[in-house]
């Protein structure tokens, strides 16, 4: 590595990735708006028991979403917990139910779109296509989450071990190596590596000024 | 200064190329193209500032073109890029597994000593990224070396 370069803040490079973000704060936003919608829609025109039903779609859809909303916005600043790092480095291979639920989920999503379009009677393919559309999402959205975790506990993981945190950063992370000696050992055996490949071939040398 | 510049980062450039290609001929061939872009379209790049930056990103790109064109193997036994003597044979066994992305991010800031935003910059991506690329290549190194 370049000798005396800057820390880099944690901040910068710790965030939720910008499509995840602003798809679910479209979703959940749009989610919430829609329950208010039923609740006014409710209001103004229903009556007895249909005002109850009216008024509990349009709680459920606005209570998710803004809950929703809160949490995708509150992640936009969350870190990484320093302990957490070590954890997520170890996940680097699809989860079991990704393996096993994406592919064929999204196929009989697929395909029971295709027999609907093709053949109509909708009825009879809807639980399947539902069904198939869940688990593919579940199982998507999980996948993604976790190659997004892992990635961010490698940058942060080589920052460190580079020295590249800023202090604070830093110290959280010393005091969970001091826990976790396997955790330290990582740290050493990356350091370690990283010397021989510099040495490899005598290289990490700056270069003699341009005049 | 552009004679200067050659002289200065030649052997670095070489190096790069050289174990990013594995193979010296297509290195050589590679860096000559760096150089003789730049002798052509002389005035269009300022070498003052960050030359490094410069010469590494085309010499990279030019990797890329070549690499694409020739489609190299993964892994060479016979290999005239073969490290001197005295090196770690099995490190750079190793490391020529590795993806061309995770290597050439090991490569620029292991052994070139470049810093994150330099190669940031060369590689046309994140500081994030070239962290998770540097990590990803040295953890996959290990779990090769480990006994």
């Amino acid at each position: 590595m370049k000798k005396g370069e800057a820390t880099i803040p944690l901040h910068s490079v710790i965030i939720l990735p910008r499509w995840l973000m602003l798809g679910a704060t479209i979703l959940s936003g749009s989610c919430a708006l829609a329950g208010a919608g039923l609740i006014a829609w409710g209001l103004a025109t229903a009556r007895g028991h249909q005002l109850g039903g009216w008024i509990g779609a349009g709680l459920g859809c606005l209570i998710g979403g803004a809950g929703g909303l809160f949490g995708t916005l509150r992640d936009w600043q969350r870190r990484l917990p320093a302990p957490l790092v070590f954890a997520h480095l170890k996940q680097d291979a699809p989860s079991p139910f990704y393996r096993r639920v994406f592919w064929p989920a999204l196929a009989v999503t697929i395909l029971t779109l295709i027999l609907g379009l093709i053949w109509g009677h909708w009825h009879w393919w809807r639980g399947f296509l539902q069904t198939g559309a869940m688990l593919a999402f579940v199982s998507g959205s999980m996948e993604a989450m976790r190659r997004h975790t892992t990635r961010q506990a490698r940058t942060v993981f080589a920052l460190y071990a580079d020295g590249l945190l800023d202090a604070a950063d830093t110290a959280a992370i010393d005091d969970a190596r001091r826990k976790n000696p396997t955790f330290d050992g990582e740290v050493t055996a990356f350091q370690s590596i990283a010397a021989k490949v510099a040495q490899m071939t005598g290289a990490n040398t700056e270069p003699p000024p341009i005049s | 200064m552009i004679h200067e510049t050659f002289h200065c980062w030649r052997p670095r450039l070489l190096r790069f190329c050289e174990q990013l290609l594995r193979n010296r001929h297509d290195a050589e061939e590679v860096v000559q193209d760096v150089f003789t872009k730049l002798v052509a379209q002389e005035g269009r790049y300022d070498l003052t500032k960050e030359p490094g930056v410069l010469l590494f990103r085309i010499a990279r790109n030019r990797c890329i073109d070549r690499r694409r064109k020739k489609s190299v193997p993964t892994v060479t036994t016979t290999d005239p890029a073969a490290p001197p003597s005295g090196v770690d044979q099995d490190l750079a066994e190793a490391l020529a597994t590795l993806p061309f992305a995770e290597r050439e991010a090991l490569l620029l800031t292991a052994v070139e000593g470049l810093g994150y935003r330099e190669v940031a910059a060369i590689l046309h991506c994140s500081l994030g990224s070239v962290a998770a690329m540097r990590c990803a290549a040295i953890e996959k190194l290990r779990r090769r070396l480990q006994p």
